[in-house]
């Protein structure tokens, strides 16, 4: 038999089964063991790779370019421009800016940026999640060079209240999209599923400066997965648009980056597209969307301009883009009219949006 | 009509004939800018001050793009949008910055996104029939919006009839197009030059009711495929002026 010591009440620091003891201040401390979440983000896999890189990089500094570091630093700690007050090291201040602009593909920077810089808070007019649809609305538009950075949970308890310590980027880069920042793909692609009814879901979104890696001071919020706006209840409006996300991938897999979206008044399409048809022997692109989407606009025909590829020397074409029932497809086309077709192009104008 | 107020590109005064409302703006222009000047060469994309436009911001639309290679226009696409009420962006395709002269026809709409609500209010065709007396070939799929303060208008024509050199043609429709239209437009020839990138363009005139077409160019080729075609936005002249 092997005598286990007590962890508990002899004078040691370890693990034993799932319960880790410590010793804090002469008292001894018994916690669950804790264990690494093995779930692993795509900024997470970023964040991992390039910190190594990162901390490794700041030896390699000259001594003024630390101190410059560790001045920015000082700086930093009481400022809160991470969104939390807390002791930062020239190191600290380093890597922590580095791994933000690692997240939005920004090269390291060795001289540290100036301090002085104001970071906006992120300002919204509504939002929602439900089942099928994450959004926050009238998100104002920023400078540039600022980047939206949004954290989530996956689902929660209703009556979980401290949900922020799960959150995990499900997207660093995201500017307004006529003033919505929609994260339901995000959320789908980072978390494999859609949001539960029900459930609890906590939001974090902040600012990122791409020049510097400086964040600004979150904006949170929570709220249980239902339809509707979380701040009226009331029905959440929805634009009528179609994106590659609202595409059934199946053969006709041709259009990309694509964006049709229509406006009232006359109605008005506008549309945004590349194509590749790869193989397919006919002079149109082709997309098939689901009923639920086809449902929510009519059969319509617009005629934009677009151009072919660099390979195909910008030769440009006009088509017709429309949107109808073919068999059991709801299908869009982008069909070529005029100009000298070709396999891969873009597709991109304005035009009113004709009856089928 | 309105003047442009300046521009990123080293580019001249622009005179712009224009429809304006508060939910779509239909443009057209036509000016030529030096591609050898510093601020070309230095502008990530074309930037031209406007006056203010009923539009604050505009989804993404398209212009001609054509440069002169040996005295033939060849050319493009380019996407175009409203930045702010006053600013036009039009892409930088840097493909001809070779060539020093450059030319930009505006025959475009620009519209809007963002609208949670759309009623649908699809429009109608407007009948067209088309013919011609010179040498462009057979007028097929043939669009056409006769609107209150615009008409749009896009086909396709077949190749060029034999002996075409240095013959004209005139485009009318079976009920004529509106009298109130004069603009600057370009046609697609179908043709290429085999030392540009691009289709050739020329200029053709959209006015007393009918598309004056010019003699084409000589010397340029033509391909299997390679449909000439029109397509353009125009603005009517009887159509309201936009109140600032």
């Amino acid at each position: 038999m092997i005598a286990k010591p007590s962890i508990a009440f002899n004078d040691f620091a370890g693990t034993a089964g799932d319960v880790t003891s410590r010793s804090v201040h002469g008292r001894t401390i018994l916690s669950h063991k804790a264990y690494q979440d093995k779930t692993k983000t795509p900024a997470q896999a970023v964040s991992r790779n390039a910190l190594a890189k990162i901390s490794r990089a700041y030896k390699q500094l000259t001594d003024s370019q630390m101190r410059a570091w560790e001045t920015l630093a000082g700086h930093l700690k009481g400022a809160s421009l991470f969104g939390e007050a807390a002791s930062m090291t020239g190191h600290n201040a380093f890597v922590r800016l580095n791994s933000n602009r690692a997240y939005i593909g920004e090269d390291m920077l060795t001289d540290a940026p100036a301090w002085d810089v104001e970071i906006p808070q992120v300002r919204f007019t509504d939002w929602c999640i439900s089942e099928d649809y994450i959004c926050f609305t009238g998100v104002e538009d920023e400078a540039e060079r600022y980047l939206l950075v949004a954290k989530m949970s996956d689902a929660q308890s209703a009556g979980i209240s401290a949900g922020y310590g799960k959150i995990v980027i499900i997207s660093p880069d995201k500017v307004p999209d006529w003033g919505d920042i929609d994260l339901t793909a995000a959320f789908s692609s980072v978390m494999g599923g859609s949001p539960i009814n029900g459930k609890k879901y906590f939001i974090e979104l902040y600012w990122i400066d791409s020049k510097t890696g400086i964040t600004g001071i979150p904006a949170r919020v929570s709220g249980i997965c239902q339809p509707g706006s979380q701040i009226s209840g009331e029905t959440f409006g929805r634009r009528i648009a179609v994106h590659d996300s609202d595409l059934i991938r199946d053969e006709y897999d041709h259009m990309h980056n694509m964006s049709v979206e229509f406006a009232p008044g006359s109605t008005i399409c506008t549309v945004d597209a590349e194509y590749n048809t790869g193989d397919y022997n006919v002079a149109s692109g082709k997309a098939i969307i689901t009923k639920e989407m086809s449902d929510r606009f009519p059969n319509f025909r617009a005629y934009v301009a677009g151009r072919r590829g660099a390979a195909g020397n910008y030769w440009p074409c006009w088509y017709e883009v429309n949107k109808w029932k073919w068999g059991q497809d709801y299908e869009m086309n982008f069909s070529n009219r005029g100009g000298l077709w070709n396999r891969v192009g873009l597709v991109f104008g304005t035009s009113p949006a004709f009856q089928f | 009509m309105f003047w442009s107020t300046g521009n990123n590109f080293g580019g001249p005064r622009i005179t712009f004939k224009d429809y304006q409302n508060e939910h779509e703006i239909v443009l057209n222009a036509v000016f030529e800018y030096d591609s050898t000047s510093a601020a070309y060469q230095e502008a990530d994309h074309l930037e031209i001050y406007v006056p203010t436009l009923s539009l604050a911001k505009s989804a993404i639309t398209n212009v001609y793009f054509a440069a002169k290679k040996d005295g033939y226009w060849c050319g493009t696409m380019l996407k175009a949008w409203i930045k702010n009420a006053n600013t036009i962006c039009i892409e930088k395709l840097d493909a001809w910055d070779d060539c020093q002269e450059h030319k930009i026809w505006f025959c475009s709409m620009f519209g809007t996104r963002g609208h949670k609500t759309v009623e649908f209010d699809l429009v109608r065709k407007s009948g067209v029939s088309m013919s011609h007396d010179g040498p462009i070939g057979y007028i097929s799929n043939q669009i056409y919006y006769e609107g209150e303060h615009y008409v749009m208008l896009a086909f396709t024509t077949g190749g060029i009839s034999y002996g075409y050199q240095g013959k004209t043609d005139q485009i009318s429709n079976y009920t004529p197009f509106p009298a109130d239209i004069d603009v600057v437009l370009p046609y697609i020839t179908g043709q290429f030059y085999y030392r540009s990138k691009g289709a050739v363009m020329i200029d053709v005139e959209f006015h007393n009711s009918v598309i004056d077409v010019p003699a084409l160019p000589e010397n340029v080729s033509y391909g299997t495929g390679y449909t000439p075609f029109f397509y353009a936005f125009a603005v009517r002249d009887g159509g309201e002026e936009f109140d600032e």
